[in-house]
């Protein structure tokens, strides 16, 4: 009997010794086929790069066109503010003329409350004074008058609506507090009655120089009596 | 050059080194390639393969294994890949799971190596991997069952229909030999 073996073993070690030359010509394929991928891997490169690119370009006129209408809605706020500050302007020259021209106004001073004004007293206690009273208590009436329109008509949003109409009628203007001021470069002179606490001023000393004379008249009178 | 030096150059993609490592390797790399394929133009092939493959994950590479040990790993797997991709079904369903030692006698096997790279590739697709697999590369039927995705009795019934055929081929080719004397 002739002599068996595994054929697996016999085979490997047949195989192991075993070379066979590949051809060269391989070598070529391999080549073209990593250039090719090279110059794949380089276009999707380039690819990701003009598409970053590109978003980059695109959000950067996203955001050059978003600042643009941040900056135009903050200048049209801005003008807005000009304008009013304008108006403002307007205002005050178009008072500061009519001041310069000789005037019977009198001021209401910011520490005076108007309404507290009790026109029907001053009138009853002026009745008597005779012809000076009469030409006093009809200044006072018109400040009063004025003091109202100007408290109905030159609130800060009817200024600003750059009604001129209410600038020319008025002499007042509103400030920070809401009082009525009236600005004027003549002399001004002052009168305040400690009984109700009310200050006058006019820029006509005869008015103020009346007014003291009723009421010194008024406590002489009261001397007179005791 | 130095091997490591050749690899560090591959690393960065020097193309004379490539070539170098190629002319170096490809025999290796062929002749594994020729017991895992059905003929010469497809071991051609998968030589391409390999060496794509190398080149591209050279930098994975850490000097530590063997780097001979390390391509024909890689050739293997290549090899595997394509049996995978083919989705083969020329096997017939088998249940038995026959261990039995398949003997020859040491004259019969006195052929040329051609001979026997010819009797492994006409192997079916399956019978081939698994017999080149556990016999000549040293994988466990485990490890086959797992990269084929086959049981291992089918493994094992595999490795020894394989070896039955290639006795049946040996001893036809020895036959004709001594016929020709």
């Amino acid at each position: 009997m002739k002599p068996q073996e595994d054929i697996g073993s016999l085979i490997k070690t047949k195989l192991q010794s075993a070379k066979k030359a590949s051809n060269e010509a391989t070598w070529e394929r391999i080549q073209h086929s990593l250039e090719e991928r090279k110059r794949k891997r380089r276009n999707a490169f380039y690819i990701k790069l003009g598409s970053a690119g590109l978003l980059l370009i695109i959000g950067a006129l996203f955001m050059f066109n978003y600042s643009d209408i941040i900056t135009n809605s903050t200048t049209t706020s801005q003008e807005e503010t000009h304008s009013k500050i304008d108006d403002q302007k307007i205002i005050e020259a178009e008072e500061s003329k009519s001041s310069s021209l000789p005037s019977q106004t009198i001021k209401v001073s910011t520490n005076t409350d108007v309404n507290n004004l009790d026109a029907s007293n001053l009138q009853n206690q002026e009745a008597s004074k005779g012809s000076t009273t009469s030409i006093i208590n009809d200044s006072i009436k018109e400040t009063i008058f004025k003091t109202e329109i100007s408290k109905e008509n030159l609130h800060p949003l009817n200024v600003l609506k750059g009604s001129s109409k209410n600038a020319k009628a008025l002499d007042t203007i509103v400030n920070r507090n809401d009082v009525p001021v009236t600005q004027t470069t003549q002399k001004v002179y002052y009168y305040y009655n400690s009984k109700n606490g009310q200050e006058m001023s006019s820029t006509d000393k005869k008015v103020i120089d009346s007014i003291v004379e009723i009421n010194q008249k008024k406590r002489d009178s009261l001397k007179t009596k005791n | 050059m130095e091997k490591t030096e050749l690899i560090a150059r591959c690393k960065k993609n020097d193309l004379v080194a490539q070539k170098l490592l190629f002319l170096k390797y490809k025999d290796l790399v062929y002749t594994t390639s020729l017991k895992y394929c059905r003929n010469s133009a497809e071991a051609e092939d998968n030589v391409h393969d390999v060496f794509i493959v190398l080149f591209e994950t050279i930098h994975k590479y850490t000097n530590k294994g063997s780097f001979e040990g390390w391509i024909k790993r890689i050739t293997i797997h290549k090899a595997v890949d394509k049996f995978r991709q083919k989705k083969t079904t020329d096997l017939p369903y088998q249940i038995e799971s026959d261990t039995r030692e398949v003997t020859i006698d040491k004259k019969d096997i006195d052929i040329p190596i051609d001979a026997i790279f010819k009797a492994i590739q006409e192997l079916p697709e399956r019978y081939r991997l698994v017999f080149n697999l556990y016999q000549l590369d040293e994988y466990s039927h485990k490890e086959i069952a797992t990269m084929l995705s086959i049981s291992e009795g089918t493994s094992k019934s595999n490795f020894h229909r394989a070896k039955q055929i290639l006795k049946e081929k040996i001893l036809v080719f020895s036959s004709t030999k001594i016929l020709n004397q």
